[in-house]
């Protein structure tokens, strides 16, 4: 934050990190240890699952584009849900901020490295082994488990041996994700450099500090609700089987006290980069970075109490309904002092529009426009109209794909020269953020209207007043499809080839892997830790 | 795997071609941006209050986002703006928490009525209980007006339809063949449950949504203003054919709906037709042909036109061992359901429509049983009285019931028959004469020591031999399905392996 400049402008032949001593070939990544390898492994990783979760949901398009069964089967289009919403969740969004806060997350705090490196190693690659159980349980006999993301009992007993495959994936996706929280908390709570107290942090690591904290909390509530799950498969327990004295409802609690967390674990690190581009590209400091934090914690306390807004038509009390709704509703008080902060940061700036902050300024206005369909879903009355149908789908999408994913493509575009010492093509990602916002609004703006006039949602083939808005959002998830291929052709053209990149590559951006540290930043940074006054 | 992607990459290049295609058709759509017109007083509140959030929250939108355009556009670096350096301001920040409270308390008021008045089912005029199955919905009126009817409403778009065969109807995949009747201004209150997995009732302009849980009931209502025709789908998916349960009320007029109670209450006195069919001597070509309708509108979902299912969850019918099985045990399967599976009972359909199913699945594919399956077996098997039109079952009562499967036992190195194994065959033979229609299968046994293909001789020898006594005795040879000879392990009891095993079979 608040640091001198330092005085070197040249990454390039400064002689302090001339020497890195990394290992090469392969082991380099498999044995690796070191927080930017680690980081550039979470993000290529999340990527690809990206790619893969992007071919199901154009399956799934594709399918829905006019009324009628043409392409897939019913029950693989169910598999292609359940994928899609597992692997874009767990695959993609997650590890990608995972990458982030390995990237980061050191060298803003000035520590040499993650506080366990060895651990980092195993919570990455834990990942790819989960990544093919889910893909391999296409291909198990009966095909993929067409459950949804969800995993609903008891759907789930009913389904075949790929089942059980999601739920060990899910089991280690888990194990990962915990280990890599544990690995946050201590770096950031006892590896900060002198003069770095908490409320000196940037923003950053403080979303990501109190992400770890709701990773710790709620996965091993998911582990749980799906180890019931599977023992109620093959072990004779009844957990969710009202015939032997369960209740299928009772997982739908479990499962969304840890998901409606979940959907803060993705949100909340984005909060976090788009906290750091903003101020940066607006050339003025973060607006209530206070009230930021505390907002932050405030959301993440309240995720634990708001979990049955998922479940308002599995029938409740109306006391509990109730409660429900007024507790969900107060979390609309500091998402928008988020918002209002992030505009007063711009109020008054000195503002300019590269890549990164068009999407942060994207991401501001569509994650906005979620956050208020929220708030519409709130509200039990209306929410059991729209519940289970498209205007959810919308919903989520606002939030995850608007929200998370081009909080994401601007931390990418903002960090890259810092990671690869080289410049991005400006116009192409120009290209990238203008395709990218049209298309998904093309896609998904739309179905806010299907899910008004009453289509559910997972269903493989609708009835034909529905035909037109599906048609629209079929063309616009292609060409948001195809747009993300460009972002791909946009990263590897700036590793092969783009123009050295300044050290402080952003004038406005003055945390301290930009005023400390050259692009690329060296292997091994803050060896000695900085002093930040 | 490598034509299935084929497959797949030429149905997308043909969707993008379509795509193409589409784009100006759109000019000329209806588009629906709104919820659906309700046709209850709840749902009309329920539609003001979304319209209020809605406006809410646009202004919200609109004054927050104003500002950041104004910001965008105004406080450029590119037309010299100088960066201002303030960071807090203790009053805007307070301002921008209490004000949303109070707009967020404003519109908790009227929510909180609409919730109340949404979960009040006290006091129904009449009481419908609705059980979500996979994939249909049945309905039973168990309280006021109409009390005691009862049936299954299903999916009635033909299946030529959804693959594309035929020209799709106005009402595609929102049809049933049975709709749910209520009458006007009557507080209907609906019991929702499930059976197998959870499904969700809804029905947007009556704005009801509920899980159906299984294992629990659960209850919602509505009261519907005017006469007509509403229709809604199932909300939670519950497998394979979540997009093809659809709902469908009729909303009618008290007189309408009195004559409508009346017809079915009077459908359900004399079901003449029902009747007629289970008395009527159906040939098996004509159960079959009423077995092809049936299978198409109950079974084909799950076990799929070829009879191969979908295995794990739903296992194929032909070749299934139960399926051409002792016809009892497929009777059983059909009328009562395998419970903690999809496998549902469908003791709803008539005798007749069942022994037609049965018929058609015991004699298509790779089922060759040449029998049929008697709407009088049916009956009887439902415990419904004693069967009529099987003469041949009641000295099936009275005959040994463990007579089959019998094992015949034999000497070392011998085919003769022993005497202890002629009453064996004595009351297979008599079992075989109480019951026409059963099949046996005659296999023979060996084990592996000395010399094989000697040892299967023998056990074929044995097997014709038990063959011959059958047929002897006047079981006509169609009924006698010969298996090849098998071995045993080593090791066992050694009588296993001098015996011929007589099975009831297709």
């Amino acid at each position: 934050m608040s640091t001198a400049a330092h005085d070197t402008t040249h990454g390039h032949g400064h002689d302090d990190h001339a020497h890195d001593h990394k290992p090469y070939g392969i082991m380099r990544w498999v044995g690796s240890t070191n927080h930017k390898d680690i980081g550039t492994m979470y993000l290529w990783f999340s990527f690809t699952m990206f790619l893969v979760g992007g071919v199901m949901a154009l399956i799934i398009r594709a399918e829905l584009f006019q009324p009628g069964l043409q392409i897939v089967q019913p029950e693989f289009f169910n598999s292609m849900t359940t994928y899609h919403g597992l692997i874009m969740v767990f695959g993609a969004i997650m590890p990608a901020f995972v990458g982030f806060a390995n990237w980061l997350i050191p060298m803003q705090i000035g520590a040499p490295d993650m506080a366990f490196p060895r651990m980092n190693n195993l919570s990455f690659w834990l990942l790819p082994p989960a990544a093919l159980l889910l893909i391999a349980a296409q291909f198990a006999p009966g095909g993929g488990a067409g459950v949804g993301w969800t995993m609903y009992a008891p759907l789930t007993t009913q389904a075949g041996p790929a089942m059980d495959l999601t739920i060990f994936a899910v089991h280690i996706l888990g194990i990962s994700s915990i280990m890599g929280s544990i690995n946050i908390i201590t770096t950031i709570l006892n590896m900060r450099a002198p003069g770095m107290t908490l409320m000196k942090m940037p923003l950053f690591c403080w979303t990501w500090l109190i992400t770890a904290y709701l990773l710790v909390a709620s996965m091993p509530v998911l582990a749980g609700a799906v180890t019931m799950t599977l023992t109620d498969r093959h072990f004779g327990t009844n957990f969710f089987n009202a015939a032997g004295g369960g209740d299928p409802v009772l997982y739908q609690h479990i499962f969304w006290f840890f998901g409606h967390p979940e959907v803060y674990i993705i949100a909340i690190p984005a909060f976090g980069v788009v906290s750091q581009i903003i101020p940066a590209f607006s050339r003025k400091p973060l607006f209530g970075y206070a009230s930021m934090v505390y907002a932050t914690a405030s959301i993440a306390i309240l995720s634990f109490l708001v979990w049955a807004h998922h479940m308002y038509t599995v029938g409740m009390p109306v006391e509990t309904q109730l409660y429900f709704m007024y507790a969900t509703t107060l979390i609309a008080i500091p998402t928008g002092v988020k918002v209002f902060n992030w505009v007063a940061t711009m109020w008054k700036g000195s503002l300019t529009f590269e890549t990164p902050m068009l999407f942060a300024i994207g991401f501001l206005f569509l994650f906005t426009l979620g956050g208020f369909t929220g708030l519409v879903l709130s509200i039990v009355p209306v929410d059991v109209q729209l519940h289970d149908t498209y205007y959810v789908v919308a919903h989520f999408h606002y939030v995850m794909v608007a929200g998370a994913l081009f909080s994401a493509f601007g931390g990418i575009y903002f960090w890259l020269p810092k990671w690869t010492g080289k410049m991005y093509d400006e116009t192409l990602g120009k290209w990238h953020f203008w395709l990218s916002l049209i298309f998904f609004n093309v896609t998904f703006f739309v179905q806010h209207f299907l899910g008004l006039a009453g289509m559910p949602r997972r269903i493989p083939d609708y009835s034909l007043q529905f035909a037109e808005f599906n048609a629209i959002s079929t063309i616009g998830a292609f060409g948001f499809g195809f747009s993300q291929l460009l972002f791909l052709y946009i990263v590897v053209k700036c590793i092969r080839s783009g123009k050295p990149a300044e050290q402080r590559q952003w004038d406005g951006a003055d945390s301290l892997e930009w005023t400390h540290l050259p692009s690329p930043a060296p292997y091994h940074s803050f060896a000695t830790p900085p002093v930040v006054k | 795997m490598r034509n299935k992607l084929a497959k797949i990459f030429a149905s997308l290049s043909n969707a993008a071609l379509a795509m193409l295609l589409m784009v100006p058709a759109f000019a000329f759509a209806e588009y629906k941006l709104n919820l659906q017109t309700p046709n209850t007083a709840l749902g009309q509140t329920i539609y003001d209050l979304h319209t209020l959030v809605t406006w809410v929250c646009v202004v919200i939108f609109v004054v927050v986002f104003s500002e950041m355009f104004y910001a965008i556009y105004k406080h450029r670096k590119s037309v010299g703006h100088p960066a201002a350096n303030f960071h807090e301001h203790f009053w805007v920040e307070v301002a921008w928490t209490i004000l949303p409270t109070l707009i967020l308390i404003a519109i908790a008021v009227p929510a909180t009525k609409a919730l109340i008045q949404m979960r009040d089912t006290s006091e129904p005029d009449m009481t419908i209980k609705v059980t979500g199955h996979q994939w249909m919905w049945g309905y039973d009126y168990l309280q006021g007006e109409g009390e005691g009817i009862s049936f299954v409403a299903r999916l009635s778009t033909p299946r030529a339809q959804i693959q594309g065969r035929e020209p799709k109807g106005p009402n595609y995949l929102l049809e049933t063949d049975n709709h749910v009747v209520v009458p006007t201004g009557k507080k209907v209150r609906v019991l929702v449950t499930a059976a197998d997995v959870i499904h969700a009732w809804y029905v947007p302009a009556l704005a009801v949504k509920q899980d159906a849980i299984p294992g629990f009931i659960r209850d919602t209502w509505f009261k519907a203003k005017a006469p007509g025709i509403y229709r809604g789908q199932c909300a939670e998916l519950c497998g394979r054919d979540h997009g093809f349960m659809p709902i469908v009320v009729e909303v009618m007029t008290p007189t309408d709906y009195s004559a409508w109670v009346a017809k079915q209450k009077a459908g359900m006195k004399r079901p003449e037709a029902v009747a007629a069919a289970a008395d009527k001597a159906w040939t098996l070509d004509e159960l079959k042909a009423q077995g092809d309708k049936v299978y198409a509108a109950n079974c084909v979902a799950c076990h799929q036109a070829t009879g191969a299912g979908a295995p794990p969850a739903f296992p194929p019918l032909t070749g299934s061992k139960l399926a051409v099985g002792a016809k009892s045990g497929a009777i059983d399967m059909v009328l009562n359901g395998k419970p903690g599976t999809a496998m549902a009972p469908f003791k709803h359909l008539s005798d007749a429509d069942i022994a037609g199913v049965l018929t058609y699945i015991r004699n298509n594919w790779a089922n060759k049983t040449g029998d049929m399956v008697t709407p009088a077996e049916v009956k009887a098997a439902r415990g419904g009285g004693a069967p009529v039109a099987a003469p041949a079952a009641a000295p099936a009562a009275a005959a040994p019931a463990a007579a089959l499967p019998a094992s015949v036992y034999y000497d070392t190195g011998k085919a003769v028959v022993t005497d202890d194994s002629k009453k064996t065959l004595d009351d297979v033979i008599a079992q075989l004469k109480a019951n026409a229609n059963t099949k046996v299968e005659i296999t023979g046994y060996t084990d592996k020591t000395g010399n094989l293909a000697q040892n299967m001789d023998l056990a074929k020898d044995r097997a014709v031999g038990v063959r011959d006594a059958l047929i002897a005795a006047g079981v006509a040879k169609d009924r006698i399905n010969m298996k090849p000879p098998a071995t045993v392990e080593a090791g066992g009891d050694p009588r296993q392996a001098r015996r011929v095993d007589i099975k009831p079979g297709a």
